[in-house]
């Protein structure tokens, strides 16, 4: 990964949650690039600070949460400590956000049209043709009829929200689409059609996406890389065809297992025993040995750093110092 | 009726007033649907948003009365159960499991408040003891340790307190129990474990399941046949590993095509349709405007569910429940009239 087509590097990112009873540590020192037109997916649980995470690097944190460490460079400049003046120039125009949720983004008493003049008039001064051309554009784009730049939130389907947010989100072609689960509402059928434009979309006009979602099994053939985050940390980070093909975290195999598969034959799965843990009260050691099938005496004590296993990121002690040769048979049983 | 038949719906009809005094239109949201549910058995109901699949719920429920058709529970219609003790011994016997845990527990008491209450209410011939002791039996099957009865509901994580809504269910002795998207509100890791307790339910305390859900691998997983609806009426019932691997509906095929799958290529799905809001409907196929293979009649003839080169059990519009017999509850039967008439219908690969 050359510097040049980097497009976002964050590092060494902190978020705390200011809590009277102490600070709550939510995103925990995680480092990451996005490469200009990549497609990166963040994996995890609710809890483990995915949200959190995409927050921070949009700088879109409010009290009682705040950013302490660490660094987001958005195309050379590092947007951590920047005003609002400073960050205004940069939002929307060349990072944008779609939110999980359509119908709380999207403002219920104003028309789609208007939600659309209003950021097209937050950089420059567009006449009212530029603006409606655009707007009429990017909802063509998604495939939304234009007519609906006149019709209100409400009238629209869940699925068509949930585009008119997409296009919302492309009016300046950014360089960079944050989605914070922006299918979780939405029927299998309708996640199939909107994953497969963003992908269209993206191959034509070159964006990077960052894809948060706690559904893996919905970007196996969508994203370039796969990031996976427990209670707050980056556990494992890696092409997303080699995870799926050969996942080597413990805490990456279990999520995968847990998996009902729609073909083949049907296996008794057993999911990830417990839950996972209070951010305020983590274990010692490995946060994810307590639910680890395979974590040993020194897990409990030491805590892993990420190890490069192969061409991935992980973290594991079993993995770091090869106790457990790879690939093991259980490694195998998962991808067959 | 066979003999091992717990409850049946004949010809389930559920209409919604919408509109004004200017507009007056009806909302269909369940449409002449028959089915049954036998013993020892999970039914998965599935499909999109607005299929009708949890009004369903709330009429076998009693949430709802239906507005046309009947229900039989235990060969009893359960419109005749008219007394408080009746109708408290049906919501015992039938009760619900709600989707969203977090909301479904009262939060000012402990855990254990709403099983003893229900114990009390129910099976008013346990003593204060055996109520504990119950309340301790069935927390124990739902894999929850007796602390946990004392515990406040904040102190549970999600699938904790959806194990409690099952607990719930089970203290009441019940025969079947309706559970309405149970685990999409749960994280991926914990989801499969109430799968598992669904399917020790059935296995070890003769529950029958209805589980209403979105996701067909999860009832693939657990269940034993398999209900498609579309647009407020059944497209295609039968066996699941039936249906699945053979599936006669365009409707379902397109349902299997767009499940993600990470071990499989991805597949072609082309479709951007939706589904439709079934106000005041006229006769035709309700798939027929998303379904590539529409002939003719799909947009005058309202197709039926049939069994495959079997006659169509009952004609459209015969409302009458009665005198006619039932389709046998493992046949595999779809609604499509392409399919009827024998042609192998591919609309859409998986």
């Amino acid at each position: 990964m050359s510097e040049a087509h980097e497009i976002l590097g964050v590092s060494g990112l902190s978020v705390d949650y200011v809590m009277p009873q102490g600070d709550i540590r939510a995103v925990d020192d995680v480092s990451f690039t996005v490469d200009r037109g990549e497609f990166l997916g963040i994996v995890g649980e609710s809890g483990c600070g995915k949200s959190t995470l995409l927050f921070g690097v949009a700088q879109l944190l409010a009290p009682p949460a705040r950013i302490a460490a660490g660094s987001v460079r958005f195309k050379g400049t590092n947007l951590v400590g920047l005003t609002d003046r400073q960050l205004s120039a940069i939002r929307w125009r060349d990072m944008s956000v779609v939110m999980q949720s359509a119908m709380n983004a999207l403002n219920p008493v104003t028309s789609i049209g208007a939600q659309f003049k209003d950021a097209l008039q937050a950089h420059g001064k567009p006449s009212r043709q530029e603006i409606a051309a655009r707007s009429a554009e990017v909802l063509r784009m998604v495939g939304i009829d234009p007519v609906h730049l006149k019709s209100y939130p409400h009238q629209l389907s869940g699925g068509m929200r949930q585009r008119s947010m997409i296009a919302m989100a492309m009016l300046f072609t950014p360089d960079l689409i944050i989605m914070d689960e922006p299918t979780s509402a939405l029927d299998v059928v309708a996640q199939r059609a909107l994953m497969v434009q963003i992908k269209e979309l993206q191959h034509t006009y070159g964006f990077a996406v960052i894809f948060v979602t706690h559904d893996m099994s919905l970007i196996s053939h969508f994203s370039d890389r796969l990031m996976v985050m427990y209670a707050g940390q980056v556990d494992e980070l890696g092409g997303t065809r080699e995870i799926f093909d050969r996942p080597r975290h413990p805490y990456t195999k279990g999520l995968l297992e847990a998996f009902p598969s729609i073909r083949g034959p049907r296996t008794a799965l057993k999911g990830i025993p417990g839950n996972p843990p209070d951010l305020a009260r983590l274990p010692t050691g490995c946060r994810f040995h307590p639910r680890c099938p395979l974590a040993v005496e020194r897990c409990t004590q030491v805590a892993p750093d990420l190890y490069e296993v192969d061409a991935a990121l992980v973290r594991c002690l079993r993995l770091a110092d090869g106790s457990m040769s790879q690939p093991t048979d259980e490694h195998r049983s998962l991808t067959q | 009726m066979s003999p091992t038949e717990l409850l049946r719906a004949d010809h389930l009809t559920r209409h919604f007033k919408i509109g004004n005094a200017l507009s007056r239109r009806t909302l269909h949201a369940v449409d002449d649907v028959s089915f049954a549910v036998g013993e020892r058995e999970i039914v998965a109901l599935v499909g999109e948003s607005g299929s009708g699949k949890s009004t369903i719920a709330r009429l076998l429920a009693r949430v709802y009365e239906p507005t046309a058709g009947t229900i039989t529970f235990e060969g009893k219609p359960i419109k005749a159960i008219r007394s408080r003790r009746d109708r408290l011994r049906y919501s015992g016997l039938v009760p619900m499991v709600f989707q969203d845990p977090f909301a479904s527990i009262n939060p000012v008491f402990r855990v254990q408040h709403g099983v003893l209450r229900s114990l009390k209410l129910h099976r008013p011939e346990l003593s204060g003891k055996q109520r504990l002791d119950e309340a301790a039996r069935v927390f124990g099957v739902v894999g929850l340790g007796t602390d946990m009865l004392q515990r406040f509901p904040y102190e549970l994580s999600g699938g904790q307190r959806q194990r409690v809504g099952f607990a719930l269910a089970l203290a009441m002795r019940p025969k079947l129990i309706l559970a309405d998207e149970p685990v999409s509100m749960l994280d991926v890791s914990i989801r499969i474990g109430l799968l598992n307790l669904m399917a020790k339910l059935r296995d070890e305390e003769g529950v029958s399941i209805l589980y209403i859900t979105h996701d067909l691998a999860s009832a693939r997983y657990v269940a034993d046949r398999l209900i498609v609806m579309y647009a407020g009426q059944i497209a295609e019932s039968g066996p699941i590993e039936d249906v699945l691997t053979r599936p006669k509906h365009p409707y379902t095929q397109l349902l299997l095509s767009a499940v993600p799958d990470p071990k499989a290529p991805l597949s072609e799905v082309t479709d951007r349709g939706e589904p439709p809001k079934v106000i005041d409907p006229t006769p035709g196929c309700r798939f027929r405007w998303r379904c590539p293979l529409a002939i003719d009649a799909c947009s005058s003839v309202t197709p039926v569910l049939a069994e495959l080169g079997a006659p169509a059990e009952r004609l459209a519009g015969s409302g009458e429940a009665s005198g006619v017999a039932p389709a046998d509850r493992q046949a595999h039967t779809v609604a499509c009239h392409v399919a009827q008439s024998g042609a192998d219908v591919r609309a859409f690969a998986s």
